[in-house]
């Protein structure tokens, strides 16, 4: 009964560990999808509306779902009267949130906050296009990465539970 | 007259109700901000500009004269003992005053200055970039001269019952003619707010409508005006003034229409229009006095032509706000 027992755990833990590494992979790819919505947002805001960057970043949460706690607490690091600029701003605030991200996508975002908000309307929007455009590129491979590599985890996870069990009986 | 005396000189006329001086403190540098806030008990009321100059002592202007902020966050006279003000803290000011958008500010660094909330103003001076001869914008910001916004309740008393008619007591047009620093635009915000709600020599109240390019005159911010102007005061703000005026003539049916600075062609062209409109105008203009007013080449003429029928010259003589003289029509003193 007890071998039973553990075998289930094994095997349970095992496919757990699967599970985890493909919904890591998924959290990835909507990430991407919505930090392309807050910037798509942000870009909106600056375009049209002229809006100030802390206020711009705050409009653009709403469109960040789960990334949305990245542009509000940058938004109040520029707001903290600190004077500092919003690259500082970003990349404190980058450091304090967890971002289901890897390196390559991290210096995408770095790169969105170099020179954000210190130029004119125009090429601010050029840059974001830019950012959004490299974005949708890392968005497509992930995606790929998910729909391939997903299924891969899940079942490796299952098979190495069950070989696991076996090699212990 | 001594330093300390000099921050705390306040004259009754010169009293600056409801300034203040934490509007502007966040939009300075963490370690200059400090050292203000500590003074700002003594100088708060006295204070009308402080200029932050890269690489120079930082400056202090009163009504009465000018000091430096001292290294060790006092005043003092002397250049040597100034705290100056670092690269690294024009950045910082810069970045402040600019909310870190310049993109939100492009119309105002073309012009110069940025209005912070509370109607506080920031000049700035840096390297100009022209596109197609055009003044563009401006970078490597050098100097920045904060000046402090005055809300003086009864700043108009003495010049409001000389601006009607004694025979048919019908409200005049009126040009208020001053230096800058003279207060000319406390003058239009106080004249606003009574001839608004009816006050002192008003015998009833105005649809006042105000051309608020600027937003100096009631600083509005999201909407909402940061100093009394009135409650039957439509504000058009940050919208340029001849453009404006032909606005609210079609639009707001005003009694009265109020601007600041004016001088362009385009203005005096607008203002000829509220005026034969039915509409008083009261318009500010700079100038020492009147002659400086009348060699100007559009203002000139609608002077000339007597459309303005009373002319309020301020001056700096006993403070901002003095009236050196009011004149009709004619350029007779009343």
């Amino acid at each position: 009964m007890l071998k039973i027992i553990g075998a289930c755990i094994i095997i349970f833990a095992s496919a757990s560990i699967g599970r985890i590494g493909a919904a890591k992979m998924e959290k990835r790819f909507h990430a991407l999808q919505y930090l392309q919505g807050g910037i798509l947002s942000l870009e909106r805001e600056i375009g049209y509306g002229a809006t100030p960057l802390p206020e711009a970043l705050i409009s653009a949460s709403a469109a960040a779902g789960p990334i949305a706690p990245l542009f509000q607490l940058t938004a109040q690091k520029l707001l903290a009267g600190r004077g500092i600029n919003a690259q500082e701003a970003w990349s404190e605030a980058i450091e304090e949130v967890s971002l289901p991200l890897n390196r390559a996508d991290c210096e995408i975002l770095a790169a969105f906050a170099t020179g954000l908000g210190l130029s004119d309307g125009k090429d601010q929007l050029k840059r974001l296009e830019l950012i959004r455009l490299r974005l949708q590129a890392a968005e497509e491979e992930a995606k790929k990465e998910w729909q391939n590599m997903g299924k891969v985890w899940k079942n490796l996870g299952w098979a190495a539970g069950v070989i696991l069990v076996l090699i212990c009986l | 007259m001594g330093i300390s005396s000099l921050a705390k000189e306040n004259r009754p006329s010169l009293m600056a109700k409801g300034v203040s001086l934490e509007e502007v403190l966040p939009f300075l540098p963490p370690n200059l901000r400090k050292m203000i806030a500590t003074l700002a008990p003594t100088i708060g009321v006295s204070l009308e500009e402080l200029r932050l100059r890269l690489g120079a002592p930082v400056a202090l202007r009163f009504a009465y004269g000018e000091a430096f902020l001292g290294k060790d966050g006092r005043l003092t006279n002397y250049v040597a003992d100034g705290y100056l003000f670092s690269p690294q803290e024009m950045e910082q000011a810069v970045l402040l005053l600019s909310n870190s958008s310049f993109y939100a500010l492009e119309e105002e660094l073309r012009r110069g200055y940025i209005t912070l909330p509370g109607g506080h103003r920031a000049g700035l001076t840096g390297r100009a970039v022209l596109e197609k001869g055009y003044l563009r914008t401006l970078k490597n910001i050098s100097g920045i001269n904060i000046r402090i916004a005055r809300y003086i309740p009864g700043a108009a008393d003495g010049i409001l019952p000389y601006l009607f008619s004694p025979t048919s007591q019908k409200l005049l047009d009126t040009l208020v003619i001053s230096p800058p620093r003279a207060g000319k635009t406390t003058v239009l915000r106080d004249l606003a707010r009574q001839l608004s709600e009816g006050m002192g020599a008003c015998r009833r109240s105005y649809n006042v409508s105000i051309v608020d390019e600027r937003s100096e005159i009631a600083a509005v911010v999201n909407g909402m005006p940061q100093i009394p102007v009135g409650c039957r005061s439509d504000i058009l703000d940050a919208c340029p003034k001849a453009e404006g005026m032909m606005m609210l003539i079609r639009s707001m049916s005003p009694e009265i229409i109020i601007c600041d600075e004016i001088g362009r062609e385009e203005d005096v062209l607008a203002i000829h229009e509220a005026i034969n409109a039915g509409i008083v105008v009261i318009a500010s203009a700079h100038g020492e006095d009147c002659e400086d007013a009348l060699a100007r080449p559009f203002l000139g003429k609608l002077i000339q032509d007597k459309y303005f029928k009373r002319l309020v010259i301020l001056s700096r003589l006993q403070g901002p706000g003095t009236v050196k003289a009011i004149l009709d029509s004619e350029m007779q003193e009343l």
